[in-house]
């Protein structure tokens, strides 16, 4: 092996090596170990448990509609399409994906492009490996595939490591092709116009020739079984003969084509002469950028960065925590203006009203509603996760922020304005949504009980979210290292774990700090009910609750303040 | 008269390990100390204590009079931290940087305070723009024309020169030699000696988290020069550092 080879495959096995050490390292903190043991039982008991004969027996799954043949035509289709748009979408020149390290290190060295190439796809191996025993462990319950999950595992690789290759392979020839003048439209233009020519092509030799049969699988099958169609799937109907073999015997003869088509793809691969350099350094600067944006929840800066008009004018003087919803406001999307706000809140009313006035329009109305109501039942779950303006975005900046004159608590309750207000105003614009569109079945209720239970929900609504993100930010002091700012994306089980763990705590948290508010306005609504009827009891017993959380969230923030004071990032990410 | 920065038995541990050990120093109003010490001597967690970034494990740290655990937002309103590497937000641009800080530390005519600091760090031009467009040289001077608006009495500096070009570090050194004239205390971490003889009026040697030497260059030069003249702080730092790792 020569020194080139030695040194690449070193500093593969190295990293990898290096990185699960660090990894167990990480282990020795209780809060870290307790994410692994979570990470380690999901795994187990949604993944390896399933593949247990004794599980299959339990809960054998209703079979899919289609047949094996059916499926492997279907998949074969989609692998056409896959490849099709690999030629036809925009691309930017030919890259490897690189770190900025691999780039300062590997680029000046006396390496070959061929090298490279390898390097990178000796990389890209073990992400594969790791997709394919995954998919393998659920595909080996699946009723439209047969075989076995060993045949499975390979299957799956050889499907996905030709994809890959295939990837690289037309990013290497569209970039030779610039090169030879070329101009991306043109090539775009000549792709599409191939692609519409055999798709019209193929519409009108199946009107023609085929003729109509009784079932919608068995047309498709005389469809993709004769004709043009049948020679244009068969290469991927080829790649996919092992992933689909029933027997162990039909697995080996299946194997032979697809390695031939692999090893093809390799060797286009390898021996393309393109100079990729450029624009490998481009996607690496880039992918650290995009990645410490996404990290922060930035998805503006991720989709190419702008200034952005101050939402509001900010004086000199005044509590600091206005200045943080101002700064992390600077960081949202721009169309998440009070503005946009009204004008979306009047077009909701106009449009909820209509349908409200309209009886003939009742499908629309309730269509709206339910819409609206799944709407407003994923942003209670999911927007916290989602909406990261706060200290989840910050994590990086933690030193300066604590350099500032400001204590913990208004550093908190600052971080965690921006992501309530756009939660907050979203959940109100969907209620609204709600109220005037939503009739409950066979319950007439008076219009003015409908608009004190909205805005019994409007007042309680911030306080769910605040707690929610209360929780996320915690995480992010208590467990810096599952959120720590480089540039790669932390992965592993005990990062999983941490994941399901700080959902399950949320989802905890927000029951427990339910559990007082819902006992008092409980309480208080028998009582008004009793002395002053239901619109009464309704309203007091919704700002019972709305207090009852912002007490609650008042306290974890004066908590949550105290720890930053004490948070030191460096300690934290020493492994 | 008051030490503008005292720090007395100040001791950072980080679990097992000592990162800094019973270190006790003054620096009084108009003085600059430069800290130095081999590659994990524990200068920036020193910094970063005094600072009141990191709580220390042990020890007072006073700044202008504050006692930084006790009154932590009277010490901060007094000092400006400026790290190695500037510290900016990605999606606030020049001028909304400065407006952030301004409302933090409530400097009521930033707009006035910042015009000559932006045109002194000759960055003017580029006030509405985001970091991402600026080189590393400019967020360094953005970072310091933040910490500068709001006038502190007490200066830290994590390696100060790193990213500027030759003529960035003449003014970076002029501006640190004219705020210690204004009456400033400035600590200033650095591995390059000859800053530091130019810039600091006096030097403290860290090695494993304890002080080797401290006082005047003349007094640490002493010490070290076995009675040679004309050593140099590089020599002298060597000497006493023994020139291995912290």
């Amino acid at each position: 092996m020569s020194n080139v080879w030695s040194a690449l495959l070193y500093l593969r096995a190295t990293s990898l090596c290096n990185s699960v050490l660090a990894r167990l390292r990480r282990l020795r903190q209780p809060k870290y170990l307790i994410g692994a043991v979570v990470g380690i039982a999901y795994l187990y008991f949604f993944l390896l448990r399933r593949m247990s004969p004794a599980f299959h027996g339990a809960s054998s799954g209703a079979p899919l509609p289609f047949s094996p043949s059916m499926a492997m035509t279907l998949a074969a289709a989609m692998l056409l399409v896959v490849v099709a748009l690999c030629w036809a979408l925009p691309r930017a020149r030919a890259a490897l994906t690189f770190s900025e390290a691999e780039i300062a290190f590997l680029f000046p060295a006396p390496l070959s492009q061929r090298a490279l190439v390898h390097y990178q796809l000796i990389g890209s191996q073990l992400r594969i490996i790791i997709t394919a025993l995954v998919l393998a462990l659920l595909s080996s319950r699946w009723s439209f595939l047969p075989g076995h999950a060993a045949t499975h595992i390979v299957g799956w690789w050889l499907l996905f490591a030709t994809l890959s290759l295939h990837v690289t392979g037309s990013s290497f020839a569209i970039t030779r092709w610039l090169d030879r003048g070329l101009a991306a439209p043109r090539r775009q233009l000549l792709a599409t116009v191939i692609i519409v020519l055999s798709a019209g092509a193929a519409f009108v030799w199946v009107r023609q020739d085929i003729a109509a049969a009784a079932g919608s699988a068995e047309y498709l099958q005389r469809i993709t079984e004769q004709g043009p169609l049948y020679w244009l799937l068969l290469p991927f109907r080829l790649l996919l003969g092992p992933l689909f073999a029933n027997t162990f015997g039909a697995f080996l003869v299946a194997l032979a084509p697809a390695l031939v088509i692999h090893a093809a793809h390799y060797v286009w691969v390898v021996h393309v002469n393109v100079a990729l350099q450029e624009g490998s350094i481009a996607r690496a600067g880039k992918r650290a950028e995009l990645a410490a944006a996404l990290r922060a929840g930035n998805f503006r800066l991720a989709s190419g960065r702008r200034a952005r008009r101050a939402p509001f004018l900010l004086a000199p003087t005044g509590r600091p925590e206005w200045a943080f919803l101002w700064k992390n406001l600077l960081s949202s999307a721009p169309y998440l203006t009070l503005k946009n706000a009204l004008i979306a809140a009047a077009v909701i009313a106009a449009g909820c009203s209509w349908l409200a006035a309209h009886p003939d329009q009742h499908i629309l109305q309730r269509m709206a509603a339910v819409v609206s109501i799944a709407m407003l039942s994923m942003l209670l779950l999911m927007g916290p996760l989602m909406a990261r303006q706060d200290l989840r975005s910050d994590l990086l900046n933690a030193d300066m922020l604590k350099a500032y004159p400001v204590h913990g608590r208004q550093v908190v309750l600052g971080e965690l304005l921006t992501p309530l207000v756009i939660l907050t105003v979203a959940s109100w614009l969907l209620l609204l949504a709600i109220s005037l569109t939503f009739v409950p079945p066979r319950l007439a209720i008076a219009l003015s009980l409908r608009w004190v239970a909205t805005l019994g929900l409007a007042a309680v609504l911030p306080g769910l979210f605040a707690v929610q993100l209360l929780v996320m930010n915690a995480a992010t002091v208590l467990f810096p290292a599952w959120v720590r700012p480089s540039a790669q994306r932390e992965q592993g089980i005990d990062v999983m774990g941490q994941r399901i763990f700080v959902t399950a705590g949320m989802l905890l948290v927000l029951a427990v700090a339910l559990l007082p508010a819902s006992i008092l306005a409980a309480l208080i609504f028998v009582l008004a009910h009793w002395l002053a009827g239901v619109h009464v009891a309704i309203g007091l017993a919704a700002l019972v609750v709305a207090a009852v959380l912002v007490a609650e969230v008042a306290l974890g923030i004066e908590w949550l303040g105290r720890r930053f004071e004490h948070f030191d990032l460096s300690a934290e990410l020493r492994p | 008269m008051t030490a503008m920065i005292d720090v007395q038995g100040f001791t950072k541990q980080y679990g097992d390990f000592t990162a800094v050990s019973g270190l006790s120093f003054t620096v009084q109003a108009g003085e600059v100390l430069g800290l130095v010490g081999p590659n994990g001597a524990g200068k920036t967690t020193t910094l970063r204590s005094i600072a009141g970034i990191i709580p220390p494990s042990i020890g007072t740290i006073r700044i202008a009079g504050h006692d930084l655990l006790a009154d932590p937002i009277g010490a901060k309103r007094q000092l400006a931290f400026f790290p190695d590497e500037p510290r900016l937000f990605d999606y606030l641009t020049v001028r909304q940087h400065l407006a952030f800080v301004a409302r933090l530390y409530g400097v009521i005519d930033h707009e006035a305070v910042a015009r000559p600091l932006l045109e002194e760090f000759e960055i003017a031009d580029k006030a509405d723009t985001l970091p991402g467009e600026l080189s590393r040289g400019m967020k360094q001077k953005l970072a310091i024309a933040c910490g500068l608006l709001h006038s502190p009495s007490v200066m830290f500096f994590d390696e100060p020169l790193t990213g500027l070009d030759p003529l960035g570090i003449r003014r970076m050194k002029n501006s640190i030699l004219q705020r210690a004239r204004a009456g400033a205390a400035i600590v200033l971490s650095s591995h390059l000696l000859h800053l530091l003889e130019e810039v600091c009026t006096h030097v403290l040697i860290l090695k494993r988290g304890a002080r080797i030497a401290h006082g005047t260059l003349a007094e640490v030069s002493a010490a070290f020069s076995n009675g040679e003249s004309g050593v140099s702080l590089e020599e002298v730092f060597l000497r006493a550092t023994g020139g291995s790792e912290g």
